[in-house]
């Protein structure tokens, strides 16, 4: 979609195009779902985003479509060669014997000191999901995505926290859940405002 | 004559009743939701500045309500809050645990009642999803207003928002993709008057508020306690210090609702957090600053 009629689509919303102009584009809309899902994402930023008080509407859409449309330009479609389905599959057999070979660690090998490793479960049943993680109280294991279950090693201690990081996260898990969405946790979002890290501390990467 | 009068009192004041009815049923119903629904989202949180977009999943466990969030944007965190504690997971494998105990404290729709005019206004559609939507006003200047869009299908909460007294949304949460896994059997909450029928003798508190737990130790936090307390929509925690102990808890700041303030009064700094107005908090504080741990009442 060209960037006039995604202008013209602004300009529809701000109620600033003429007569003629509103009827061509209402009939590409009958008949263009591109333009349609477009329409109705810049709908959805404006009720999102732009009804805030003292902010500045975003528009991600345009963001976001320079980006497709750019990295279509750059990789331009070719002809897939006849091996190349047998190339992909070949790299897949290699890759799954060298971690057969190799990289399984032997079952009576100890841990390595100061590391965890939270065991693979078995993949859910497609209907039943399962909980989150068994246990995180005392020297608990650590959780797994619920949506890609894999392994993951995580440090034998936890990191020792701030004062303000251990309290923010105490209320979003005392407080009760209840009133808005996601429940009453306040910390998933975004990290507290904090002042220089302390020296015992990793921070997180800048943001 | 008298019965005349009674058929008409009953029609003017029978559809504010039924209202009533049918307002407390949702949110029951979202109540239900919340503690005994999997199900799977995608969140937009919009509480000034950049929007945080993050990726929840609840599954209801042994223990009741176990959620996780993995930030999409931002710096890449992961938290996971079951019955134990919540845990932040950096992407370098490291992590750190707030243990606590949920609150079991259930939806106490009479205590909201007091201090909140709820009313439904009518049907939307967030995410694909027929909802409800349900408005939160305060009986009193000193606290926001809360909007709910409540899914038909479930009760979930799809979209929230924070008002304060001039209009201002303080804070958009928008569910933008969800999906549902079936409810499980989630344990029941504990009686939900039953935190409001305890006794505080000498505490005055802004109306509609009540002192959830008090005095509650801090793991990780020397000497440090916590308060709770609630009127059925804001939830606060107040936690107490002693001056000597070093204090490295920050200093005030708000963001969206939800704000953080900090008070020295005697020979304790008190930090205390809730999506309540910075004055309302410091209010909150005041009145139970008074309050002697040696009087409180077991529980």
């Amino acid at each position: 979609m060209s960037e006039d009629i995604r202008e013209q689509l602004s300009a529809f919303m701000d109620g600033e195009l003429g007569r003629e102009e509103r009827a061509f584009l209402m009939r590409r809309l009958d008949h263009d779902a591109t333009m349609r899902g477009t329409w109705s994402r810049y709908h959805l930023i404006r009720d999102v985003l732009g009804q805030r008080g003292g902010s500045r509407p975003l528009d991600l859409s345009a963001g976001v479509m320079a980006a497709i449309e750019q990295d279509a330009l750059a990789t331009p479609l070719r002809r897939e060669p006849a091996w190349r389905p047998w190339a992909g599959f070949a790299v897949a057999a290699s890759v799954a014997l060298l971690a057969l070979t190799v990289l399984t660690p032997r079952i009576d090998a100890p841990l390595p000191a100061g590391a965890e490793t939270v065991a693979v479960r078995a993949a859910p049943g497609v209907d039943v999901p399962r909980p989150i993680v068994p246990a995180i109280g005392a020297g608990g294991a650590g959780v797994q995505p619920v949506s890609a279950e894999r392994s993951v090693t995580l440090s034998a201690d936890p990191r020792v926290l701030r004062a303000d990081e251990l309290m923010l996260l105490r209320h979003g898990q005392l407080a009760q859940p209840g009133w808005i969405v996601g429940g009453d946790e306040h910390v998933y979002g975004w990290q507290a405002p904090q002042a220089e890290p302390a020296a015992q501390t990793t921070a997180y990467p800048p943001r | 004559m008298s019965g005349l009068r009674l058929l008409l009192a009953w029609l003017v004041l029978w559809p504010a009743a039924a209202s009533a009815v049918e307002w407390k049923q949702w949110a029951a119903r979202m109540d239900a939701a919340q503690r005994s629904l999997n199900y799977d989202a995608t969140v937009l949180i919009d509480a000034g500045g950049d929007p945080e977009l993050i990726e929840l999943s609840q599954r209801i466990g042994p223990s009741g309500p176990e959620q996780q969030a993995i930030a999409l944007n931002g710096s890449p965190r992961r938290w996971v809050r079951t019955a134990s504690g919540l845990s932040l997971l950096a992407p370098d494998g490291q992590r750190s645990l707030a243990a606590g105990v949920a609150s079991e404290v259930g939806l106490d729709t009479g205590r909201v009642a007091e201090a909140y005019a709820a009313q439904l206004e009518g049907r939307d559609r967030i995410a694909g999803r027929e909802a409800v939507r349900l408005s939160l006003l305060p009986r009193f200047a000193d606290r926001y207003a809360l909007r709910l869009w409540l899914d038909l299908a479930t009760g979930l909460p799809l979209r929230s928002e924070r008002i304060a007294a001039d209009g201002q949304v303080l804070e958009r949460r928008l569910i933008t993709r969800l999906s549902v896994h079936g409810f499980a059997g989630g344990r029941p909450a504990a009686a939900g008057d039953a935190a409001a029928a305890r006794a505080w003798p000498g505490i005055t508190l802004p109306a509609g508020f009540r002192v959830v737990d008090a005095d509650l130790a801090v793991p990780g936090l020397a000497e440090g306690r916590q308060w709770i307390l609630s009127d059925g929509v804001v939830w606060v925690s107040i936690y107490r210090l002693p001056v000597a102990a070093g204090d490295d808890g920050g200093a005030a700041w708000r963001r969206g609702a939800l704000a953080h303030e900090v008070l020295q009064l005697g020979g304790h700094r008190f930090h205390v957090y809730g999506d309540a107005p910075p004055a309302t908090l410091t209010q909150l504080v005041e009145a139970t600053a008074a309050i002697e741990p040696a009087t409180l009442p077991a529980h």
